[in-house]
């Protein structure tokens, strides 16, 4: 359950960025949280809803999931995965890397 | 007397100052903030806990001192290993340990007894090590040049596989108990090691467990793993161990 300290931290990003911009009121914040970053999207939005509210900051969250992709080091194609290291579904190559869908990142917020 | 801004009479001045200018002159104006604008942030939410982990990568590359952040369940044999394998080199190498645990100091008091410089961290409620935590306690640590560093995680195969912790590399330990599919149950874990110990293989005889089933399970996770099969407390493959972490620091 690191989902409540990831939200925590995302709260503290915004809040920061917030400030960074002229002390502006966050009013809400955006996030892209890829399917395979290791975090449980339900539990990540369950948790930022609580800490917000709990806050009474008045502040919204939108959460965007992003869906895996691969590409292929030796035949250098794309292709939809489901894991980190997915075999190339072209070539059979092993040796393949994630090129979306790790993300875990403050994407925007809106300030007031 | 100019009335917005409270110069002299003689009016010189052209009254479309900036937002700025109208602070830094304390005049009254107002703010226009009806407007809500989106801002682009685009930042790692973990960028404090990778910064802080480069921090002590580059710590580390400096000193000659190679990290190992030990990574399983509660009870597959970390602390076990730790103990073996520094009885049988620490008259060759330094080392030291950072044990994570929610409570006690049960594990940092056992390799003490060994005469190792370690250190404790009780992260009481929290389920992993964060690299802040890390990077403090290594600032106090004084760890000698040429040495091993062995970081033992919180016994949870979740989540510690999301935060770095500037080690130079990560091992998943499992003890053939636990069942030849955890791999495939924890795959962020497995994904993000380098090296896999398979422990307790003496047991073999006495399980449904079959090990080229946990190095097949393992590879298809992450096809880049290499492997250590080890009995620590019988002492089986030990040999090949201890001859790679010595590989791991050129004296």
């Amino acid at each position: 359950m690191h989902e409540l300290s990831i939200a925590l931290s995302i709260v503290n990003l915004a809040v920061q960025e917030a400030k960074n911009n002229g002390n502006s009121k966050l009013s809400e914040l955006e996030v892209e949280v890829g399917e395979l970053a290791g975090v449980d999207i339900n539990g990540l939005d369950f948790s930022l809803g609580i800490i917000l509210k709990s806050s009474r900051m008045n502040v919204g969250h939108k959460i965007h999931t992003i869906s895996p992709l691969s590409r292929c080091n030796i035949c250098k194609r794309d292709f939809k995965s489901t894991r980190k290291y997915t075999s190339c579904p072209f070539c059979g190559s092993k040796d393949t890397r994630l090129t979306k869908g790790n993300e875990l990142r403050l994407k925007s917020i809106i300030v007031e | 007397m100019c009335g917005s801004c409270g110069c002299g009479d003689h009016h010189k001045h052209s009254h479309n100052l900036s937002h700025e200018q109208m602070h830094a002159l304390g005049m009254e104006h107002h703010h226009h903030h009806e407007q809500p604008s989106v801002i682009e942030i685009e930042k790692d939410i973990l960028s404090h806990n990778n910064n802080m982990a480069e921090r002590i990568r580059g710590y580390l590359d400096a000193k000659n001192i190679y990290a190992f952040n030990l990574v399983s369940s509660p009870g597959s044999g970390k602390t076990t290993l730790l103990e073996t394998t520094i009885k049988a080199i620490k008259s060759k190498i330094n080392i030291s340990v950072i044990e994570g645990d929610q409570r006690t100091s049960n594990d940092a008091d056992r390799i003490m007894n060994l005469g190792i410089n370690t250190v404790q961290i009780n992260t009481e409620t929290g389920c992993h090590l964060e690299a802040g935590e890390i990077y403090d306690t290594i600032k106090q640590m004084n760890i000698p040049e040429s040495s091993l560093l062995f970081i033992e995680n919180i016994g949870n195969l979740v989540c510690p596989a999301l935060f770095d912790l500037g080690e130079n590399e990560r091992i998943v330990m499992i003890s053939v108990t636990e069942g030849d599919d955890k791999p495939l149950k924890y795959p962020y874990m497995f994904e993000s090691a380098q090296t896999c110990i398979i422990n307790k293989i003496d047991l073999l005889p006495y399980l449904q467990c079959d090990i080229e089933r946990i190095k097949q399970n393992a590879l298809s996770i992450n096809p880049h793993l290499r492997f250590f099969e080890l009995s620590v407390t019988q002492g089986i493959g030990m040999e090949n161990w201890i001859s790679y972490l010595l590989q791991q620091i050129q004296t």
